[in-house]
């Protein structure tokens, strides 16, 4: 046999069935999500609040804490909804997994990605829920 | 395992600790103000929640580990597997059920930390006195600009009032700190940022450097002294008034003749005395030096032989600190001693 | 076959697996369980002079007001007290064990790229040595292990910080290089069958600290550069004066320091997860769970920088965000903790010293959390930050999280290692020892904290009232030191006269294989069908699989060495990669670094020029010893399927360019950042006017995606060809390739370097600086995509196929991806956002 170099009919399929392209993608994915929506959450809070109010406080020029207020908790409130979002991949691949019995991979993802998206969401919560508690550029 | 033996040790130490029998100087657990009075009250709950879920920890692990002694009526392979599968699965709640209630608490520390922060934000603080503390290699300068009064090392403030205190470095960075007043902030150069302190009552309050500033850090100390009312307005008026800057009727010929020393000496070219051509200002400023309770940033009382060894040799008791030694020697040493005793 | 000839290949095998011994040995072998040996006992030995100081430390505040050590002497010992733990001992050590441990747990014979890893041990160990030679010139630093500008700027410092400055850059350097290699190896070099849910959790936990290392520890390498141009060159980063700030410092040395925090406490917790499970019979509990748990615990660690500058005067808000952050991990830490408690309780434990060390780590550890979890709130924070507290604090963490972890892998592992028993009394002995010592040593601290001691005091008055407690954490301090006597003594004794291990298990892969391993850990690769490879042996695997794997590995190949790639997610075998034999070649560019940080250090500046050239030529050599290697009868396809020089992120080596080329962007980023927070923290920025050149800067612009547009068409030509083709279209189409591409970036330079050595003076303000350095990074960065440009044009001319060409030519467009990414920053950093305030 003479493989060429892009072939992929050369590697051989461990366990009967190739994990399929697009869920290993989808599970991939979705196995990543809610850690990148929680750094955005807090960098984004963080660069909301610290950066505006210190620009605006080296260019003398109060901004309008009720329009930071209202980013700060709306961009929140979307990324954990995006959250949710994998969370909801996750049980889809749990539910894929239980009807094939094929591969423990889609179980495997379906399990993390849910306990990420869980996890992920109760502390963009915490996060999000601050600017309620606590004063703007104070 | 010694869980149990362990967490007998770790009650008693806390039992320690929560009774307060510090007797130090400068404890976080003797709160005496409103500032560290709320903060103490988020180390209690902290402290209770704390023991609480690390006992239940240890005891579960030590639960865990005696449990492989137990009983098993069946001990056919089938019944294993049944046991397992039930095991596995109540574990598993567990788990789950311990996430949940560890993410209750948190969530309530969350929220009580954050209203903390709000009270402390949110006390109204009067403008009058402000007063402004610029960290130095390795002592304190406190200001009082709009008395126009500047002292050293010893903060005086009114009792049962919040004092509003900016803070600021010239040097490197510092951090203002008195435990019992409340917590502390950083002096940073280029910076200004501000705290207020209330002290309940009259007294004398402890607090020292609490960045790491160089080679003296250690001794970095800082009194508090909080007076009633009518002490803190005569306490304003003594320094307010500079000192005398030449031979008067009242004073002695030996204060006349240490003035003379200090201004041929090098003192003058770090310290201030107002009222005198003596307008350094790497040093404390000593006008009124003999109204202070301590010398060289707190770590001395402040008589007479502190004062003569510390004029000499301030590296033997502060090595490192910025202040050279002086060589006078017999009558003249006397002499400035007795001057500077003078600067009431 | 005969027999005859059979052995005669065993041999051969043999023979292409052994190291040379001895003084050619200790220079040039690059196998990894040499590396990872060596970088362990660097380590070890570091770490016992670490605790050395701690003693010198403990006796002087054994009493208040003593005078067993002054001021200056104490100063100098906490930094090099903290600075060897942190950075040369704790870092590295776990590097050495997952340079040792990974490869036998995934199923490989060799790191993917041995040579790599040499020179990060060199460049760690050369690190370690200039850190350690200010005590030969009395320049010891003294400013802390967080080193806090402006103490450790121009005007306070003396020279001792450079000497902190360059031992740790390089010591970090080796820091992320160790990263590229383990996430690279546990990406793509895992057995056949180990997909991801199979992975031993020391590798996912290795994976994620990997992704720790390269996102945090290349902005310390950024800080500390700049630190050092504040101190060389008088750039004003931190300058207040000229528009810098001190709070940057802090801002980048966190973002590092407390993810470094997790690189030391998650490997430990892995250990655990190894341990526990192994010494109590029973698979770990819930693994999805806990490679859930270690995930976030080391997502969330990037968030949590700020909750050491509380006190700094950042807004409420801002800091409050960071609370919930650093609340929030102790749910990942917490359901690891459940879990193994949940493994004990379903499981046999047994009570061996490794499950001795695990239990004190459990119950010391979640101590620490709980302090962890109080430092946390804002308002306790403001009265315990920088006292004894926190010491207690993270010595609970580091300690109890990674030292006892360490001590339950070293007996864990030690037959697997040195194939003898330890002598188990002793090593009981010294458990209890350490254990009591250290709870005997740092609870009191958490006393003598509250009853406001603040750390890093040389001495304290006795009025604190803090005496008796200190006197007791010094008695313990000497517990401790019996106990790591003891231990130390006990394994230098075994591993001499111990008695031969038998067979050992483990659930994991490395205990299927002897002990201690031979060099190529596995004559025949393994194929792994469990979670727990090292109990479940005997299950059936894919026949066709397992015959075409021993056609490719069964104690072959014989001629050079090789392992087995694999696909990332479920490790099905996809080729092979060629792995190198001895070589000296990995210590000469760490020794051209060296020399150019002695000559940075004691100015004497001809000398720079001799460490560049060192290094260059260090490069080089090594590039011409690899093409040397890659000669067509070696990159035949193993057993006609598993290729070497497959397209794409097939080959190992586009997964060393597309992390060299993540390094080089998260530097980049980082610099930006900097500039970004100084410019809106400044209240002038810039002073006059932007340098933006808008004709210069699209010709860069264009320059550089001309290197990446012709290297990406070339790379992508001839990509469905057979391996060993050579077709002479293609081969033009290479050098027209290279050539356009070094073409671009000498246009590159050329248009760079004049601006960037122009009219800019670093020294005047932070604006300037920053612009100075950023376009210091990018003409860095295009030498870069050069540099691969180049070995292209080298493997053009040494080999007649086409294949490897096209590989190396694949690395050079990641890499002149980078630049042109890193250009995009630079261009809005230094011109586009200025240029909105003006």
């Amino acid at each position: 046999m003479r493989p060429s170099l892009r072939n992929e009919s050369d590697i051989p399929v461990l366990s009967g069935t190739r994990l399929s392209r697009r869920l290993g993608l989808l599970g991939t994915v979705a196995f990543l999500l809610p850690s990148v929506t929680w750094l955005l959450s807090l960098s984004g809070s963080y660069v909301v609040e610290d950066f505006a109010c210190t620009a605006a406080a080296s260019a003398d020029a109060p901004p309008s804490t009720a329009a930071l207020r209202a980013i700060l908790i709306g961009s929140n409130v979307v990324l954990m909804a995006v959250t949710l979002l994998a969370g909801i991949a996750g049980w889809w691949l749990l539910r894929k997994a239980r009807s094939s019995d094929t591969d423990a991979m889609y179980a495997f993802f379906g399990w993390t990605v849910l306990a990420f998206a869980i996890l992920y969401a109760f502390s963009i919560v915490l996060i999000g829920i601050h600017p309620l508690l606590l004063e703007v550029c104070a | 395992m010694s869980g149990g033996r362990r967490s007998a040790a770790f009650a008693m130490a806390t039992l320690f600790v929560v009774t307060g029998c510090s007797g130090g100087q400068q404890s976080i657990l003797d709160p005496a103000g409103e500032r560290a009075e709320s903060i103490f009250g988020v180390w209690e709950l902290m402290l209770a929640l704390g023991t609480v879920v690390w006992i239940v920890v240890v005891v579960a692990l030590g639960l865990a580990l005696v449990r492989k002694g137990r009983r098993v009526d069946d001990d056919s392979a089938e019944a294993a597997q049944v046991r397992e599968a039930g095991d596995g699965r109540s574990v598993l709640t567990v788990l789950l059920a311990g996430e949940v209630v560890t993410a209750l608490i948190i969530a309530v520390l969350v929220v009580v930390s954050a209203s903390v922060l709000r009270s402390l934000d949110d006390a109204d603080v009067p403008d009058d006195p402000t007063i402004e503390i610029v960290g130095h290699q390795y002592w304190w300068e406190v200001n009082y600009p709009d008395q126009g009064i500047v002292t050293a090392n010893e903060i005086h403030i009114p009792a049962g009032e919040r004092v509003a205190i900016e803070v600021s470095s010239d040097d490197v960075i510092h951090s203002f700190w008195v435990p019992e007043l409340g917590g502390k902030i950083d002096m940073i150069p280029g910076k200004s940022n501000s705290i207020w302190l209330e002290a309940e009552e009259p007294g004398t309050y402890w607090g020292q450097c609490a960045e790491y500033c160089g080679t003296q850090h250690a001794l970095m100390r800082v009194v508090v002294v909080a007076h009633d009312a009518d002490e803190y307005e005569g306490w304003l008026a003594t320094q307010s008034e500079p000192a005398p800057s030449r031979p008067s009727e009242e004073e002695s010929i030996e204060v006349a003749r240490g003035r003379e020393v200090f201004l041929s000496s090098s003192c003058v070219y770090c310290h201030t005395v107002q009222g005198t051509a003596a307008a350094g200002e790497l040093g404390p400023d000593l006008t009124h030096l003999a109204s202070r309770e301590n010398l060289g940033a707190g770590i001395l009382e402040n008589n007479r032989g502190n004062l003569a060894a510390w004029v000499l040799d301030p590296q033997a008791i502060k090595p490192g600190n910025l202040m050279p030694g002086t060589d006078l020697e017999g009558e003249d040493l006397q002499s400035l001693l007795t001057y500077l005793e003078s600067l009431e | 076959m005969t027999a005859d000839s059979v052995t005669d290949l065993d041999d051969r095998f043999d023979g292409t697996w052994s190291n040379p011994r001895g003084f050619r040995g200790f220079f040039s072998v690059v196998q990894h369980k040499d590396v990872g040996m060596r970088y362990m006992v660097t380590a070890f030995v570091l770490f016992l002079i670490g605790g050395v100081q701690a003693m010198f430390l403990r006796v002087q505040l054994a009493q208040p007001e003593n005078d067993f050590l002054g001021p200056e002497t104490y100063n100098e010992l906490f930094t090099m007290h903290g600075t060897t733990m942190m950075f040369l001992f704790a870092i590295p050590f776990l590097e050495g064990l997952a340079s040792y441990l990974l490869p036998l747990m995934i199923g490989s014979r060799d790191l993917p790229f041995p040579r790599y890893n040499v020179f990060n041990y060199w460049c760690y160990l050369l690190g370690g040595l200039i850190l350690y030679s200010s005590f030969l010139f009395a320049l010891v630093p003294d400013a802390g292990w967080f080193s806090y500008v402006p103490l450790s700027g121009p005007d306070f410092a003396d020279r001792s910080m450079d000497f902190w400055l360059f031992g740790l850059t390089l010591a970090e350097i080796a820091a992320v290089g160790a990263a590229i290699e383990i996430s690279v190896a546990i990406l793509r070099t895992r057995a056949p069958g180990m997909t991801l849910n199979r992975m031993p959790i020391f590798a996912w936990t290795m994976l994620a600290v990997a992704f720790l290392i390269i996102v945090a520890f290349v902005p310390l390498i950024v800080a500390s550069v700049l630190l050092e141009l504040d101190r060389a060159v008088g750039t004003a980063f931190f300058d207040i004066n000229a528009g810098g700030s001190p709070l940057l410092w802090q801002h980048l040395f966190w973002i590092f320091g407390h993810p470094e925090v997790y690189v030391m406490f998650l490997p430990g917790a892995a250990i655990i997860s190894h341990v526990i499970p192994a010494h109590s019979g029973r698979p770990l509990v819930a693994y999805p769970l806990v490679v859930v748990a270690l995930a976030s615990t080391a997502v969330m660690s990037l968030g949590l920088w700020v909750h050491h500058m509380y006190t700094t005067g950042l807004p409420s808000l801002t800091m409050s965000f960071f609370t919930a952050a650093s609340m929030s991990i102790t749910l990942a830490s917490g359901l690891q903790v459940f879990a193994w408690i949940a493994t004990l309780w379903l499981g046999k434990p047994r009570f061996t010293v490794p499950m001795l060390y695990s239990l004190g780590f459990v119950v010391t550890f979640v101590l620490g959390g709980i302090t962890g979890v109080m430092v946390a709130s804002v308002a306790l924070d403001t009265q315990v930050h920088d006292t004894y507290f926190v010491v207690a604090h993270f010595h609970y963490v580091l300690i109890g999280g990674m030292l006892f972890p360490v001590f339950a892998a070293l007996h864990h592992w030690w037959g697997k290692v040195t194939g003898r028993h330890y002598a188990r009394r002793p090593a009981v002995i010294a458990f209890w020892l350490v254990f009591v010592g250290f709870h005997v040593t740092f609870f009191p601290m958490h006393l003598s904290g509250l009853w406001g001691m603040p750390r890093r005091v040389y001495t304290y008055e006795q009025e604190l009232g803090v005496g008796l407690v200190n006197l007791i954490s010094t008695v313990g301090a000497f517990v401790i030191a019996a106990g790591v006597v003891l231990l130390t003594v006990n394994l230098v004794i075994s591993h001499r006269r111990g008695a031969p291990v038998g067979v050992e298990t483990g659930d994991s892969l490395e205990w299927t294989t002897s002990s201690p391993p031979p060099s190529e850990n596995w004559r025949r690769i393994p194929m792994v069908t469990s979670r727990n490879p090292g109990w479940d042996r005997d299950e059936p695997v894919d026949a066709d699989t397992r015959a075409a794997l021993d056609e490719a590995f069964d104690a072959r190949p014989v001629e050079f060495r090789a392992t087995p790639l694999t696909t990332v997610l479920s490790a099905e075998p996809d080729g092979a990669v060629l792995l190198p034999r001895s070589t000296y070649w990995p210590l000469v560019t760490p020794v051209g670094l060296a020399i150019l940080a002695v000559a940075l250090l004691t100015q004497w500046y001809p000398l720079s020029a001799v460490g560049v050239v060192v290094g260059i030529v260090g490069l080089a050599g090594w590039a011409w010893r690899n093409e040397s290697e890659y000669r067509v009868e070696h990159v035949r396809p193993l057993a006609g399927r598993f290729q070497f020089e497959a397209h794409g992120t097939r080959s190992i080596g586009w997964w060393a360019a597309a992390s060299a080329s993540i390094v080089i962007v998260v530097a980049v980023a980082t610099l930006t950042f900097s500039a970004l927070y100084l410019q809106v923290n400044a209240s002038v920025w810039p002073l006059e006017d932007t340098v933006g050149e808008p004709v210069r800067f699209t010709a860069v612009a264009a320059a550089l995606l001309a290197g990446l547009g012709v290297t990406w068409r070339a790379a992508r030509q001839g990509r469905h060809e057979l391996w060993d083709l050579s077709r002479p279209e293609v081969r033009r189409a290479q050098f027209i390739a290279v050539a356009v591409a070094m073409c671009a970036a000498v246009i590159a330079l050329v248009l760079l370097v004049p601006l960037w050595l122009g009219d800019l003076d670093p020294a005047a303000h932070a604006y300037e600086s920053s612009v100075w350095t950023l376009l210091g990074a990018q003409v860095l960065a295009i030498l870069a995509a050069l540099a691969m440009t180049i070995a292209a044009l080298h493997a053009r001319m040494r080999h007649r196929r086409d294949a490897r060409t096209g590989l190396l030519l694949h690395a050079a467009a990641l890499l002149w991806a980078a630049a042109a990414v890193s250009w995009a920053m630079v261009w809005m950093t230094s011109d586009l956002l200025p240029r909105l305030v003006i």
